[in-house]
């Protein structure tokens, strides 16, 4: 059994690995990137007086490093054939803007400050048609900072780009290094280039010492989003779980003891009709209802603790954090009664029909202790080992509760890193999630194996 | 099941008949649902440009706490590197600029680090004395070292803060002289200089830069390319600047933010709440501060700032007392929701302008789009009265162009398209969109006149405006599609010109330069001039207008260019906002502005007969 | 319903009259019927167009006629261009009339001047804020919601069996590849994986959320199915059918399938309960159908800032999903205990 769970240990790698990299696809593929949020949002709209040039999103997302390819670096070997995609693309007398415009001049950007001599070049050769000069111009341009400005005249332009890459007295009199320098580079530190200046490299190198990197919307690290967040939904998904189980496992168990009997048709009514309320729908009615508006004022609606709560002893602090999480907690967990309770009643309908409860009972021994001492016991198996589920759960949160009650938990981390495309937190939260799940049902197999000495993973050949 | 169906079967029958004999007349809505619903609307015509909706008369008291919700909290409180309003609202209490705006004429020309200041005489250079008198909140004093730094972390091209950084490409040099001098330079003399130039936050140098990296380069140095690149200590800085923990001081063992303003920074609990708390120590409480408004710096202890994302959560917060300020409301909790005398008797409800108009972006560079008669027939077509009436319930200040409708450059002499179908359908087919092929859709050229009404996911009312216009297009023959996308899809397809039809607000202030929005040099990826609006006239006074210094020359163009607008309906100019709050009545010196938020907390004061919440 | 799945009809009997012992069960499967007659004759419950009408000599049929134009490139009559037939009623001559369905409203038809009305004779559900006939949008969007959870459904449960299928009966590689494939697929958070695909996806559509929900969904039946096929591949019918010298298509899909499918089914009745839960959930984050198509989650995400004074919008559609999810839910539960041989007194 031992060598079985070790290979299934080692299957995790590969599998985490897969999944790493088809969440980087999936999110990189997605329309629209973090900078759009520079731009104002739809509620307070966008500033007028803001420049929203093309230069000034480029610029950021370089600092961010999603300027560059995503998963291999190849555009530092191939610029002269991009270049020359450009100039065709530039011949049918395509316009100089626009999504086809990027998506052509893009790859010549990713190759760094590899094409930079090679675009000098073409300019000083005098060879080039002026749409062509002006692509070339905005490449150094962004990519290099120059500071051109776009009303500048063409030949006080190329002027500054003579100036800039020789060397010489620039507009503040002063005598300035030549740039030409410092963009040459050996094969080697080429070479190095195809993996350093691509994205999904550059975040696997990282993830080997589990550096998550700084989010994009506020710069600070991963980790420390992560370290806020948890806890908070830890509070609501523990909570929650062994309320869950402590309600519906005795459920469960009555309705199965009780099979076809008015109780069990009532309380699985009351079950599935609690599981067809939309959470949502449920949460908004306790708000307006409970929440001290024009009705009855007995919960708080919004965050964790009342203002200056840190102020306040530890039995008033939990008192009052008891109160503000009473709510959500409820309709947190009132949909899972249904499956769980369904689920202890079929494995434990299952139990009273083995022939060793039937000798109990033929045995002569009382109901209640047949139910209870030998039935509970066994169909207790299945339910145990879905404790597994628990740790993936600490890190999942519920986007729709925490939005409506303003918790700041996992849900809302992880909603507002994806409309916001904010990479990093993205993926630290898949990534580690698969990783507890992908533990949890290991152990939940694990603690399956032991609990029930029936089962054996060495007999499949 | 087929029994089943049967029987539903005659009873649909049954239903319709009795349907269709029945009384279907239905009670339509009076003046009187619509109202004012007891909140005061602040006017701000005319010169009256602070309007108070608290009773006047007491002299202020300090003390007291002010809980405000707020819908979103801020990306980081690095006032360079953060983009959002929230940030802007909650550091404009700590940090000051050189100058402000003046709360009596609205020029901006208040000093308030600045003591005093001068223009060279080609109108290139601006000299700043500073003050010798401002402190920051660690005790250090402010001097022009602070000042040029601030200038030297703008410019600083790794600083995450290209959006900011553009306003200042004009600049060619900065400098000081002495400690308390600071003069900087531009390249050409454009009218907002004095805004831009005067208005960037300072921060200070002590506590951003203690290693004094920026020393040594000079402001030509940060705009030259070449020593940017090689010198390493530039992009090190820049990166200690970006991920300086003074930008999210969080937690309770945090530094606070170190900054000269009236309020200090007290707290900042992640997805919770944000507090200032008032600095007794306050360099500017010993002048007048902000005259006609504040006279005294600030009067509140604290102000605190819930986030609370659920608009439904805000309102029965503020009905639980939870909170005493609710800034932004949406109408229909504003109308329907808080009419109680109980409410209204506890609160006071306000509908207050800012300077963001809503409009309706016709790409014209589209087949529809292109002939300005289709889209005037187009603003003929949308019943802007009708939607101000029922669905902003009044609250739209009808505009006619871009410029903001209580500032000096609005023109109110031309007066706006009327909601006319039927000339619209006669313009329509003037530009030859006429139903060729009898299918019931318009066409011209093969084209079939059907685009898509891009709607930010959201938004509330552009949805209730498409859907409307979907309905009313469709009855004279246009197909509208309704594709409701998120911002950051919108963003890039409004940057990437992909979209038929926007619908958007945008933010300016008293004064505004139409050149990043309406110049055609901004068309491609240059600027925001997404719809692709071009005109030579337009252009060539635009171009004009910014650098044109005299007021009354400038405004003349510009009333000038809003007769062009009027005329090519690029946009059909909808509403400028008006937001509707509600705050406690036990706030006094409640004052209105025309600049944004619309309110600055500094002359809120509470009543002494009620402290504010347990704390 | 259950003939065409069960092998055998005595065995079909059996389980239709257990089936018909739970009343719940068939009090809820006569919902359902309710439920899909309002799909199909959605049209003509709530339309604002006649269903007859007789104008200037002519009788029309303006609801057929919408079909026509739709779906088969017909054209509207020139008298109807532009589909407003109430206004038409201005210029009826002597003799014209026009019948018009239970609900005289289409779903995107508004009327600002009635908004937001609590529910009265003329609007039975009341109106929202853009003054459209609630009971009319839940009509229409009441298709929008059963259709995501029979297409989502019918989905994954096609790709769960399948992959269930081969992975239980070949064993081996094949077994340890859709293992993994199953272990990647519930490994990603659901709604989030699903938040992320809408994202990308160009076009906001009803469809897309079908196939996502479809595509997210399978590994339940899928492990599901693998499990019966193991239990069911050494059975001497299998064995047999191999010893017949059978292809192994023929062996799952003739032999072996029949037997498993009946409890898939138990499972894609709770499957569709589910998806309609979820597809309310991605519409109240802004997820869900474009705006001009109500669903019944859409309707109550967008009523909810009218609460507490617009009540009607709430109720009415969250109790349209729950009373569906309900039903859903009991009849999947009656059949279970109706399929299932042990469970039998």
């Amino acid at each position: 059994m031992w060598r079985y769970f070790l290979k299934r240990i080692l299957l995790i790698l590969p599998t985490l690995f897969g999944i790493s990299i088809i969440t980087f696809i999936i999110i990189k593929l997605a329309p629209g990137d973090p900078t759009a949020f520079k731009m104002g949002n739809q509620q307070t709209g966008m500033s007028s007086d803001q420049n929203l040039a093309k230069q000034v999103i480029e610029q950021t997302r370089e600092i961010y490093g999603l300027d560059k390819p995503l998963m291999l670096n190849f555009t530092i070997y191939n610029y002269e054939d991009n270049w020359e995609k450009i100039t065709k693309y530039l011949e049918a007398g395509n316009p100089l803007s626009g999504r086809q415009y990027d998506d052509v001049t893009e790859p010549i950007k990713q190759a760094d400050e590899v094409a930079v001599s090679f675009l000098v070049g073409l300019l000083e050769q005098n060879m080039l048609s002026e749409p062509e000069i002006r692509v070339a111009l905005e490449i150094l341009t962004v990519k290099q900072k120059l500071s051109i400005s776009a009303e500048m005249k063409l030949d006080k332009q190329l002027e500054y780009v003579q100036n800039w890459w020789y060397g010489g007295i620039d507009s503040t009199d002063v005598e300035r290094n030549a740039a030409k320098d410092s963009y040459q580079f050996s094969s080697l530190q080429k070479m190095k280039m195809v993996f350093t200046e691509a994205q999904y490299p550059r975040w696997l190198f990282r993830m080997l010492f589990l550096d998550f990197g700084n989010s994009i919307k506020d710069n600070r690290p991963v980790w420390d989003h992560i370290k806020e967040s948890v806890p908070v939904s830890l509070i609501f998904t523990f909570t929650s779980f062994i309320l869950a189980y402590l309600i519906a496992i005795p459920l469960g168990i009555y309705s199965a003891t009780h099979q076809y009997t008015v109780g069990d048709k009532i309380t699985t009514v009351i079950l599935f009709i609690l599981y067809s309320l939309p959470n949502f729908w449920v949460a908004t009615m306790a708000i307006v209802f409970f929440g001290g508006g024009d009705f009855w004022d007995v919960f708080p609606v919004t965050g964790l603790h009342s203002l200056g709560a840190e102020e306040l002893s530890n039995w008033a602090y939990l008192k009052d954090l008891a109160h503000h999480v009473a709510l959500p907690l409820i309709i947190w967990t009132y949909g899972s009664f249904s499956a769980l309770s369904r689920y202890m009643r079929g494995s434990m309908l299952e139990v009273i029909r083995q022939d060793y409860i039937r000798t109990a009972r033929a045995k002569g021994l009382s109901e209640r202790v047949v139910t209870y001492k030998h039935a509970l016991r066994n169909s207790l198996i299945p339910i145990i080992t879905m404790l597994a589920n628990l740790l993936p759960l600490a890190i999942s949160g519920s986007i729709i509760i925490e939005s409506i009650f303003s918790i700041p938990g996992m849900g809302q981390l992880s909603f507002n890193a994806v409309l916001f495309r904010d990479y990093p937190i993205i993926m630290a939260v898949t990534t580690i999630s698969a990783m507890l799940t992908l533990f949890g049902i290991l152990f939940s197999d694990l603690l399956y194996a032991i609990v029930d000495p029936r089962i054996s993973f060495e007999g499949k050949k | 099941m087929r029994k089943s169906f049967i029987i539903q079967f005659t009873l649909l029958i049954l239903l319709i008949i009795y349907a269709n004999i029945g009384d279907r007349s239905q009670a339509e809505l009076t003046e009187d649902t619509l109202g004012n619903a007891g909140g005061v609307r602040v006017e701000l015509t005319g010169d009256e440009k602070i309007f108070e909706s608290s009773p006047t008369g007491r002299a202020p008291e300090k003390g007291g706490t002010l809980v405000m919700a707020q819908s979103a909290e801020p990306e980081n409180l690095n006032y360079y590197t953060s983009t959002s309003a929230a940030a802007t609202r909650f550091l404009d209490y700590i940090y000051e600029p050189l100058l402000d705006y003046d709360y009596e004429t609205w020029r901006y020309d208040r000093p308030v680090v600045a003591e005093s200041f001068e223009i060279s005489e080609d109108g290139l250079t601006f000299i700043y004395k500073i003050r010798e008198n401002v402190y920051w909140h660690d005790g250090q004093q402010l001097t022009a070292e602070d000042v040029l730094f601030s200038i030297k972390a703008i410019l600083n091209p790794f600083v995450d803060d290209a959006p900011l950084r553009t306003s200042y490409s004009k600049v060619v040099n900065a400098d000081i002289d002495g400690s308390f001098v600071f003069h900087i330079s531009c390249s050409e003399t454009y009218f907002r200089n004095q805004e831009i130039l005067g208005g960037f936050a300072i921060m200070p140098k002590h506590i951003w830069d203690p290693q004094g990296l920026m020393d040594r380069y000079s402001v030509a140095d940060l705009l030259n390319p070449t020593v940017t690149r090689e010198e390493a200590a530039i992009k090190e800085f820049a990166e200690a600047f970006n991920t300086h923990p003074q930008g999210r001081p969080v937690g309770d063992d945090a530094e606070p933010i170190i900054g000269s303003g009236p309020w200090l920074f007290d707290k900042w609990v992640t997805g919770d709440h944000m507090a200032l708390a008032r600095n007794d120590n306050y360099w500017g409480a010993d002048s007048t501060y902000i005259k006609n408004y504040s006279e005294d710096g600030a009067y509140l202890d604290k102000i605190i700032t819930k986030v609370i994302s659920d608009a439904t959560a805000r309102l029965i917060a503020l009905k639980a007392g939870e909170i005493d300020f609710v800034p932004r409301m949406r109408a229909i909790q504003y109308f329907e929701q808080t009419i109680t005398p109980d409410f209204l008797e506890k609160f006071q409800k306000v509908s207050y302008v800012v300077p963001a108009y809503s409009y309706i972006g016709w790409n014209n560079d589209k087949p529809y789009f292109s002939d300005k008669r289709v889209r005037q027939a187009m603003t003929m077509l949308i019943d802007r009265e009708a939607y101000n009436k029922y669905i902003a319930y009044g609250m739209g200040i009808p505009t006619i162009g871009p410029f903001y409708i209580f500032g000096e450059q609005y023109n109110h002499e031309l007066e706006r398209w009327p909601y006319d179908p039927q000339r619209a359908v006669d313009l329509i087919e003037e530009a030859g969109w006429i139903d060729h092929d009898g299918d019931g859709i318009r066409d011209k050229d093969g084209i079939p006149f059907n685009f898509i009404f891009s709607v930010s996911a959201g938004s509330t009312s552009s949805k209730y405006m498409a859907l409307m216009l979907k309905e009313d297009l469709r009855k004279v023959g246009i197909i509208v599609n309704i594709r409701q996308l998120e911002w950051s899809v919108y963003v890039e397809n409004l940057r990437d010109r992909q979209f038929d039809v926007v619908s958007l607000l945008w933010i300016g202030g008293l004064e505004t330069d139409p050149y990043q929005i309406w110049h055609s040099d901004n068309i491609g990826d240059r600027g925001s001039n997404y719809i692709g609006f071009k005109n030579a006239e337009a252009d060539s006074l635009i171009e004009n207008a910014r650098f044109e210094l005299d007021k009354g020359k400038r405004n003349a163009m510009y009333f000038r260019l809003q007769e062009i607008f009027h005329e090519e309906q690029p946009y059909t100019f909808m509403f400028f906002q008006r937001d509707p709050g509600a705050y406690l009545k036990e706030f006094n010196g409640v004052k209105w502005i025309p600049i944004r938020p619309g309110y600055k907390l500094y002359s809120w004061w509470r009543g002494a007969s009620a402290m504010g919440s347990p704390l | 319903m259950m003939n065409q799945i069960a092998p055998a009809r005595s065995y079909s009997q059996i389980v239709s009259s257990q089936f018909n012992k739970n009343k719940l069960a068939v009090i809820s499967l006569h919902v359902i019927y309710v439920l899909l007659f309002v799909f199909i004759f959605a049209d003509f419950l709530a339309n604002d167009k006649p269903i007859v009408m007789h104008y200037k000599g002519s009788t029309y049929f303006p609801v057929f006629r919408e079909y026509g134009v739709n779906w088969f490139g017909m054209n509207w009559q020139d008298e109807f261009k532009s589909q407003q037939f109430k206004i038409l009623e201005d210029r009826y001559e002597e003799g014209d009339w026009a019948i018009y369905p239970v609900i005289p409203f289409s779903s995107t038809e508004y009327n600002l001047q009635v908004k937001l009305q609590p529910p009265s004779m003329a609007h039975v559900f009341g109106t929202d804020e853009l003054g459209r006939d609630v009971l009319s949008q839940m009509i229409h969007g009441a298709r929008v919601s059963l259709l995501v959870g029979f297409v989502a459904v019918a989905i994954y449960v096609v790709i769960g069996v399948f992959l269930g299928a081969l992975a239980g009966f070949y064993g081996g590689i094949m077994d340890i590849i859709i293992q993994r494939m199953i272990e990647i697929m519930i490994t990603f958070p659901r709604m989030f994986l699903i938040i992320t695909i809408v994202a990308v996806m160009e076009t906001q559509s009803i469809i897309n959320i079908m196939i996502i929900l479809g595509l997210t969904g399978w590994t339940g039946v899928a492990r599901f199915t693998r499990g019966e096929f193991l239990k069911v591949k050494n059975e001497d019918y299998v064995i047999a059918a191999k010893a017949l010298g059978y292809r192994d298509f023929r062996t799952i899909f003739r032999h072996v399938l029949p037997n498993t499918l009946t409890p898939v089914l138990v499972t894609a009745t709770f499957g569709v309960a589910a998806a309609i839960l979820i597809e309310s959930g991605l519409s109240f984050l802004g997820f869900g159908a474009p705006p001009e198509q109500a669903t019944w989650g859409s309707l109550l995400s967008s009523a909810r800032d009218t609460l507490p004074t617009g009540w009607w919008l709430t109720t009415f559609p969250g109790l349209a999903i729950f009373i569906t999810v309900t039903v859903y839910n009991l009849v999947g539960e009656g059949l279970r205990d109706a399929l299932d041989p042990r469970l039998k007194q």
